[in-house]
């Protein structure tokens, strides 16, 4: 047992007050507490009561299942044992830069995706993590110089037999799983246009879905489908231009009036301001199998200085709900009109049926990197509430009549600088991926607490070179400290407790049924904690910091295993990437400045860690 | 396109006008010839043969201090700021306010790491920057490190909690 003087619990008697509240839902009333229904379908499906669904122990896409829970239903390491958890075995990638990728178990193999160049390591899991093979996909190496955040990818997704992944020269790869032999590979944009991927694919049936990044580049936006088979291009939505390319038609349903006007991926801009203004599709897809829809957020629109682009600057900074098979938008919602503050729309949703005034309904969560945290109703995108989950001070609220935010006008950066906003420009979180537990019915939060000076700047276009506009420097937010683990109550719509971090926590997090939540620190700790009370149970120091993704499965040896890729990087890691903040305040688009101190605690290198419980029985 | 990026467009235009004198091209000296007359800039410091000459490209606006501020311009115009800082802290790109050149840190090196662009990310700008404001950007890029410490030196780490 570790204790942690960074543990505040806040309100934890509330929340389980609000989880007698919650028992009185109509499918709740004759189940356990543990039962809550999240979206159907998915690769190991959490949508059925986690005491009932047998976990099959692999993790085949990022989010664990398609609606995006990073759950695991798995309990031999618990919240009373995990203080055991011991190295099972490691595994160097060969790459520096930063790993935000998860790792994916199908089987009895793990697949682990690298930073460019793109590496795919095949790990025998029944031979203690051996080499079964590796797979390098050429990627090009000028793609290093359009990627604003470091050269990160987020992880690949297995189904049928196949790995899919996306490479930072844009393109998506399909490689035989058994073999590691290509089955095809398709060239979906091009970096001489900015573009880039760094995001993980979502496989759905036949279809693979992938978007691009370079919302720094002066990219136009887009998500595409592809056939499962050949990478042929199924469909392709842009996020701004006219309607036809953005997919809108009959079926499109914005529960918002003012979203209901023909074209607003035109008329919501300057000019033809819509052909570079960004929108990018680099973050996370869920889907929900009841509507055969998948939902997913756009970039902040290009370039970062606002008074260069007047109007709202649809369909950046927004969620979609389009169909899976056709791509036809059946709602949008914008997070932030008018960015002026990068906030990015990206994010994860998570889909979850929750009681919801009186009755079940089916929820879309979204913890949104403007700071606040969004419940919707996903069949109709009507936003239910919208409450902060941090200091937040550019907005004082979310105005549910309109869906538009009420704006702090001290805090705007129109033709102004604007010191101390909150959140920063990563946001309140950024692409670190949350989990849900339908045993604790929590939301687990990693996230950042910073604040941040902005002002824009003149931006020119130049076709594969940054289109920024703004000069940014960052600093820790209220209380000093740069990063949360937090737990939140997306019902009772509240923090339920919170760990401080020095620095942004970066990492993902997984939460299992033995209510252990894991996480990882920029300082070099993966940690667990007790899914309840946020009590610090287990830490191990790794090579170097960690932004990846931990996952939890079970080894052919019928025994549960937990992995991190540790690897420092990413855009809050750039300052341990040998750049000097010190001589240059606004670099890394204003986050190193924030990060000065981060080479006295880890240097570069990737690295595989995976965890297990002793085997002497003593679980 | 947008009336911005047109901007930009019809100013490279002008831009491009004004590099029409080709006579102001780089003046070599001192290199070895590679047998057609050109010198040889070398980006390594290890020499087959054991040589330790070195060619080079010299800025025509060597020890003219006052391009600088106009090279600063270029610099931030073209985008070179976007990625390697406006004070050259690196980012995207790596630093240019250090005494670590990957690819060399004499003005020629610098001049043809611009036009020619390098292979882990450097655009090439060949064709779209006048040679004579390359020359301007090498001179402020050869500023920006003119007070860096030497590369060697240690570094504390943190402290116990």
């Amino acid at each position: 047992m570790v204790s942690n003087p960074f543990v505040r619990t806040v309100r934890l008697a509330g929340s389980l007050v609000i989880l007698g509240l919650v028992g009185c839902g109509k499918r709740d009333a004759e189940s356990t507490p543990d039962a809550v229904e999240t979206a159907s379908g998915g690769p190991q499906d959490s949508g059925v009561p986690a005491a009932a669904a047998p976990d099959d122990g692999e993790w085949r896409i990022a989010a664990k299942d398609f609606a995006s829970t990073r759950y695991s239903s798995l309990n031999q390491i618990t919240a009373a044992n995990v203080a055991r958890l011991q190295p099972a075995f490691t595994f160097s990638t060969g790459v520096l830069r930063g790993h935000e990728a998860a790792p994916i178990v199908a089987g009895n193999t793990m697949y682990v995706v690298t930073p460019h160049p793109n590496i795919l390591y095949a790990l025998d899991l029944t031979r203690n993590g051996a080499l079964k093979w590796k797979y390098e996909p050429g990627t090009a190496r000028a793609a290093r110089g359009v990627a604003c955040c470091d050269v990160v990818n987020r992880g690949a997704a297995y189904a049928d037999g196949r790995v899919f992944f996306n490479t930072l020269d844009v393109h998506t790869v399909a490689v035989d799983a058994e073999s590691g032999k290509q089955l095809w590979k398709v060239k979906l944009g091009e970096i001489n246009q900015g573009e880039s991927i760094t995001m993980a694919p979502l496989v759905v049936d036949d279809k693979v879905y992938v978007g691009n990044s370079g919302g720094e580049f002066g990219v136009r936006g887009w998500i595409t489908a592809l056939d499962a088979a050949d990478g042929k291009i199924v469909w392709r939505a842009y996020s701004t231009g006219p309607d036809e390319d953005v997919l809108i038609g009959a079926r499109f349903k914005p529960f918002y009036a003012a979203d209901r006007a023909p074209n607003l991926g035109v008329t919501t801009w300057w000019g033809d301001q819509w052909r570079i203004g960004g929108g990018a599709v680099w973050g996370w897809i869920s889907y929900d199998q009841s509507m055969n829809a998948i939902f997913y957020g756009t970039s902040n629109p290009g370039s970062w200085n606002p008074a260069l682009r007047p109007g709202d600057n649809k369909w950046a900074s927004s969620i979609f709900a389009r169909d899976a098979d056709t791509g036809e938008a059946l709602w949008a919602y914008q997070w932030t009109p008018h960015d002026e503050h990068d906030f990015d729309g990206i994010n994860e949703n998570i889909l979850v049926e929750l009681p919801w005034g009186g009755r079940s309904r089916r929820l879309l969560l979204r913890p949104e990197r403007n700071g606040f945290l969004y419940v919707m109703d996903r069949a109709t995108g009507e936003v239910l509430a919208a409450d902060p989950f941090g200091p937040v001070n550019w907005a004082t609220s979310i105005d549910l009549k309109t869906g538009r935010p009420i704006l702090n006008p001290e805090k705007s950066t129109e033709n102004r600088q604007a010191r101390n906003v909150c959140p920063a420009a990563p946001g309140m979180k950024d692409w670190q991926p949350a989990a849900f537990s339908p045993r604790t019915r929590l939301l687990y939060l990693p996230h950042n607490n910073l604040c941040m000076d902005y002002k824009g700047v003149e931006a020119n276009y130049i076709a594969g070179t940054p289109y920024v506009g703004a000069e940014v420097r960052m600093f820790a937010g209220p209380g000093g400290h740069r990063g949360v683990f937090a737990a939140w109550d997306p019902v009772a719509r509240r923090k339920v407790w919170e760990i401080r971090e020095r620095f942004p926590v970066w990492s993902g997090t997984v939460v299992t049924a033995g209510d252990v939540a894991f996480y990882g620190t920029m300082d070099r700790w993966f940690k667990a904690v007790n899914a309840r009370t946020g009590e610090l149970l287990w830490q191990f120091q790794v090579g170097s910091g960690i932004i990846g993704q931990p996952i939890t499965y079970l080894g052919p040896d019928g025994r549960q295993y937990v992995a991190i890729l540790s690897g420092v990087g990413g855009w809050a890691g750039a300052a341990a990437l040998g750049i000097m903040p010190q001589a240059d305040p606004f670099i890394a688009l204003g986050f190193a400045d924030a990060m000065k101190d981060l080479p006295k605690y880890t240097a570069e290198g990737g690295t595989l860690h995976v965890f297990a419980l002793p085997q002497d029985g003593s679980r | 396109m947008t009336s911005r990026g047109a901007g930009l467009w019809s100013g490279l235009v002008l831009l491009t006008g004004f590099a029409c004198n080709r006579d102001s091209r780089p003046v070599v000296t001192g290199g070895p010839a590679d047998g057609i007359g050109r010198a040889v800039v070398r980006t390594s410091e290890l020499v087959a043969g054991g040589r330790t000459d070195h060619g080079s490209l010299r800025n025509p606006y060597e020890g003219q201090k006052n391009v600088r501020a106009e090279g600063e311009r270029f610099y931030g115009w073209f985008n070179c700021a976007g990625c390697h800082g406006a004070a050259g802290g690196g980012g995207i790109g790596p630093p240019l306010a250090d005494k670590d050149w990957i690819y060399g840190g004499d003005p020629g090196q610098v001049f043809l790491s611009i036009v020619q662009g390098r292979p882990n990310g450097m655009p090439s700008f060949g064709g779209q920057i006048p040679d004579d404001q390359v020359w301007k950007i090498v001179a402020f890029v050869s500023s920006l490190s003119e007070h860096a410490a030497s590369e060697s030196g240690t570094t504390e780490g943190s402290r116990a909690r």
